[in-house]
Order: structure tokens, then C-alpha cells, then sequence
């Protein structure tokens, strides 16, 4: 005879072969004797005309949307387990559902497998969204709460986007395949830079188009970003797993969509002035050289480049130019005062000396009256001040 | 068919004025390197404004007609044509 083993060596040994042999698994079947004694777990059987399988479920657990009773058909997911204190084997329970919201679950679950086993959700798959999109895509349904809300967000925060609807049915049986095709027709009319893929919030059978596979796909094909926005912020879809970056609302994807319009115009103000600022440095250091050097010729150049560049100026930098344009002209002054010399060379001594600068309206120099229109206005500057002008009479 | 719009987008105009302040800053740029860089600068800023000054909300609807072709149809968003 062999050495015998314990009743708990043995326990063990059928403890651990039924764990290993059997994975977490789906067990549908008639729920019977549901207890729920003051420690909190609960205790049940799953029934069919055949057998019987002894569940328990312990406390931590929580089963939400609906109260189980005797005679209701169920899904269970759990893992088979044994009872080492009466040798016996039971059902260790995770998730229980009435059984008709678990198949609609056990499916999409499969399908979330199936997928993320295909790397359709990898992170490395998702593609940044656009800082300053010009143009957003919405695929929802025209009327719905979803579309307006969209259009109030995006209009308070960005109005210069333009936004293009692809009007997609959201429920339905043909949901799925709509906003399948709407997705793809963006992707081949190209016109857009980023994508909204949603609708508002509905019962769970409302928001099924959005865990559709083709749906699912099609938002994971699309070479343009999308932002998926369905229901309220409690439900996750499986086309929000797939999507570039979900939002938990539709209004709250227009608020990712774009910046804010105050913010990003005080960022082009701040960067405006700090233009403004290093360029009146570069020329105060300038002026610092010039006066260091006693040449003529720098300080030359120096005019004939202010001139020069006031060629082509156009109507948005005239302003500008006459505020560089007195820059210049109070330092060749302090120059001057400091130096006595070269007077004659600047083309102010030659104001001075009765003699106008005449520029066109885009700040070109005239020195050819066969370039000019009749009518058109010219302007001449004096020594001090200045004149706009019409021309009445060309003579070659 | 893909289209591209030509007309510079609010991106690369901001991107232009990010690298005209960059360089006026480092300091080092000749005169009248600088006068070109700063005119460029103030050029964009000025794009930048323009295309953010636009307040008209612009809405269209993707449609394709008989021959299967993309067609825009541009909608009023102030009147309450999703409430119809």
C-alpha cells in the first residue's frame, strides 16, 4: 500500500487541478435560493433541468441595475473554485447580470477582445489632434441635442472654425453603417482636419450603434483624427476606446476641438509686442555702434536701408514704418548734433533744403512721373510734416 | 480627391511670428536681416489677427449629389434649423 494522503492533501490537489483546468468563465442559467445572509455575501444556486451549480459572491462585489430573485435567468462570470471545508466545489462569482443584458455585455466583450487583440485601441495608434484646426467634421444627426450643442461651444469659443456636417442616423439598424460611411466620406472628401463622431446620451440600446464593429473600425481606419463624444460621461463605448481622444460629452469634444479665442489672441498680442520690444533693441545696440564708429559710411547705409525698405511696405506696415522711420530719423539727428558732420548726406539735410519726398500709396518711391495714374494720391514729406496729393497731369 | 487650401492657415502664420520673435531675440541678426525678420513678424501677426477676427460661424452639410460627388451646402446656424 502507498502512503496515504490527507483529506486536505487531497483537497488541495482537486483545488488546484479544477483552477488550472478552468478559466474565468460565462455560466448562464435559472437563478435558485438567493440568500443574502447580514454578512453582506450571497449565496445561490444556478439551476437547469439537469444540474445544479453552488454559487457564492462575496460582498466586495457589487451587482448593479437589478435585484436578483428566485426563477430569473442569469449570467455569471466567475471561476470555479472549492470549498476546502466541506469538499465541496462552487462557483466563485464576479459579475452578475439578468441574462439578456449579459449576452449584449459577453458580446461586447468579445468583440473589445477580438479588437484590442487586432491593436485597434493601442495608444501607439493614436494620433495627436490639431492645436489650430480651420475646419472640424461632425458626423451625428442633424436635429439632435448633440449637433447643437457643438455649434454653441465651438461659436463662443473659436467662431472662425468652420465646421461641415455629415447628418449620420445615430440609432437604429442602419446607424452603424451611416456613421460607418459618413466617417469614410470625410476621409475622401479631405477637406477636414479633425473629426467629432457622437451623439447624446441615451439608454444603453440607444448608444449601441457607437459599440459596433463597423463603426468601431471605421473610426480606427479614418487617417483623420476623431474626437468620439457618446452619451453622458458614465458611458464608454467601444468606439471611444478606438477613438483619437474621447470626450465624455459632445458639448466637451467642441471644448477639446479648439482653443479658446481670448487666450490664443492674447498669445499673438504678447508675441506681437515681444517683436516689437527685441526690434527696438536691435536698434538702440545699433546706434551704439554707429556712434562708436566715426565713418560715414555706416550711418549711410543705415538711411538708405530705412528708405529702401520703405519700398515695399504695404497699407498693414505704413504704421510701422513711420514709427521706424522716426526712430531712425531722432537718432541721425542726435548723430549729427554730436558730430557736426555729414549733414549733407542724409536725405533729411535734403529736406532741409526745400526738396519733398515723394512715395505712392504703397510706400514706393517716385522718381519717374511715367510710372503714375492720373487721380491716384501721392504722399510727399517735408522736412516737417507731410501731404497727400492727387495727381491731376502726367507729363512724360 | 483630396483638396488643400492654399491661403496661409492660422498655424503657419502664428508659426511665422513664433520664429520672427525667436530670431529678434537671439539678437545677433545683421540690421537688415532684422528689419526683413521683424516686417515678416508683424506681417503674420497681422494674418494671425485677420483670421481670428472672423466671428461668422460658418456651417455646412456634406452631401453628395446624384454623380456620387461631394457637395457643400452651407447653413444658417442662427436660425433654429435644428429644431425642425
Amino acid at each position: 500500500m502507498e502512503h496515504p494522503l490527507s483529506v486536505s492533501d487531497v483537497t488541495q490537489a482537486v483545488k488546484q487541478t479544477l483552477e488550472m483546468q478552468f478559466p474565468p468563465m460565462w455560466v448562464i442559467g435559472e437563478l435558485t435560493s438567493f440568500s443574502q445572509p447580514s454578512s453582506g455575501h450571497r449565496y445561490f444556486t444556478l439551476s437547469d433541468p439537469h444540474s445544479q451549480l453552488r454559487c457564492v459572491m462575496w460582498r466586495s462585489r457589487s451587482i448593479t441595475g437589478f435585484r436578483p430573485t428566485a426563477g430569473m435567468e442569469v449570467l455569471a462570470q466567475g471561476q470555479l473554485t472549492v470549498y476546502e471545508r466541506r469538499g465541496e466545489y462552487q462557483f466563485n462569482v464576479s459579475q452578475l447580470f439578468p441574462a439578456g443584458v449579459g449576452q449584449q455585455l459577453i458580446a461586447y466583450e468579445k468583440l473589445k477582445k477580438k479588437l484590442s487583440e487586432e491593436g485597434l485601441f493601442d495608444e501607439d495608434r493614436k494620433r495627436p489632434l490639431p492645436e489650430y484646426p480651420r475646419t472640424i467634421g461632425v458626423v451625428t444627426s442633424q436635429t439632435g441635442a448633440a449637433f447643437r450643442d457643438i455649434l454653441d461651444v465651438l461659436k463662443r469659443r473659436f467662431p472662425a472654425v468652420r465646421i461641415v456636417l455629415r447628418p449620420a442616423q445615430v440609432q437604429g439598424l442602419d446607424a452603424p453603417e451611416d456613421i460607418a460611411q459618413g466617417i469614410a466620406d470625410f476621409n475622401s472628401f479631405g477637406e477636414v482636419d479633425v473629426l467629432i463622431v457622437g451623439r447624446g446620451g441615451g439608454s444603453a440600446e440607444d448608444l449601441a450603434a457607437f459599440n459596433d464593429e463597423e463603426v468601431v473600425r471605421a473610426i480606427s481606419d479614418s487617417e483623420i483624427p476623431v474626437i468620439s463624444a457618446v452619451g453622458h460621461e458614465i458611458d464608454t463605448s467601444l468606439s471611444d476606446i478606438a477613438a483619437d481622444v474621447r470626450a465624455p460629452t459632445p458639448s466637451a469634444a467642441a471644448e477639446i476641438a479648439v482653443r479658446d479665442v481670448l487666450e490664443v489672441r492674447e498669445q499673438v498680442g504678447r508675441l506681437t509686442l515681444r517683436t516689437r520690444e527685441a526690434m527696438q533693441r536691435l536698434l538702440d545696440k545699433n546706434k551704439d555702434l554707429l556712434e562708436a564708429h566715426e565713418g560715414s559710411y555706416g550711418m549711410r547705409r543705415l538711411s538708405d536701408l530705412i528708405f529702401q525698405n520703405a519700398q515695399h511696405v504695404d497699407e498693414l506696415h505704413r504704421e510701422l514704418y513711420a514709427l521706424l522711420r522716426r526712430l531712425f530719423e531722432s537718432r541721425l539727428a542726435d548723430y549729427y548734433r554730436m558730430t557736426g558732420k555729414l549733414g549733407s548726406l542724409s536725405p533729411l539735410s535734403v529736406l532741409e533744403r526745400g526738396f519733398g519726398l515723394v512715395q505712392r500709396e504703397d510706400g514706393s518711391v517716385v522718381s519717374d512721373a511715367g510710372i503714375l495714374t492720373p487721380r491716384e494720391h501721392l504722399h510727399i514729406r517735408f522736412a516737417k510734416g507731410e501731404a497727400t496729393c492727387r495727381v491731376e497731369k502726367i507729363n512724360r | 480627391m483630396k483638396k488643400k487650401i492654399e491661403e496661409p492657415t492660422f498655424e503657419t502664420a502664428l508659426k511665422q511670428l513664433e520664429i520672427a520673435v525667436d530670431r529678434l531675440e537671439e539678437g545677433a541678426l545683421p540690421l537688415s536681416e532684422a528689419l526683413k525678420v521683424f516686417e515678416e513678424g508683424l506681417k503674420a501677426s497681422n494674418q494671425c489677427r485677420s483670421l481670428l477676427e472672423d466671428a461668422r460661424q460658418q456651417v455646412e452639410v456634406l452631401v453628395r449629389d446624384s454623380d456620387g460627388e461631394f457637395e457643400l451646402v452651407s447653413i444658417d446656424s442662427n436660425k433654429g434649423f435644428a429644431d425642425e
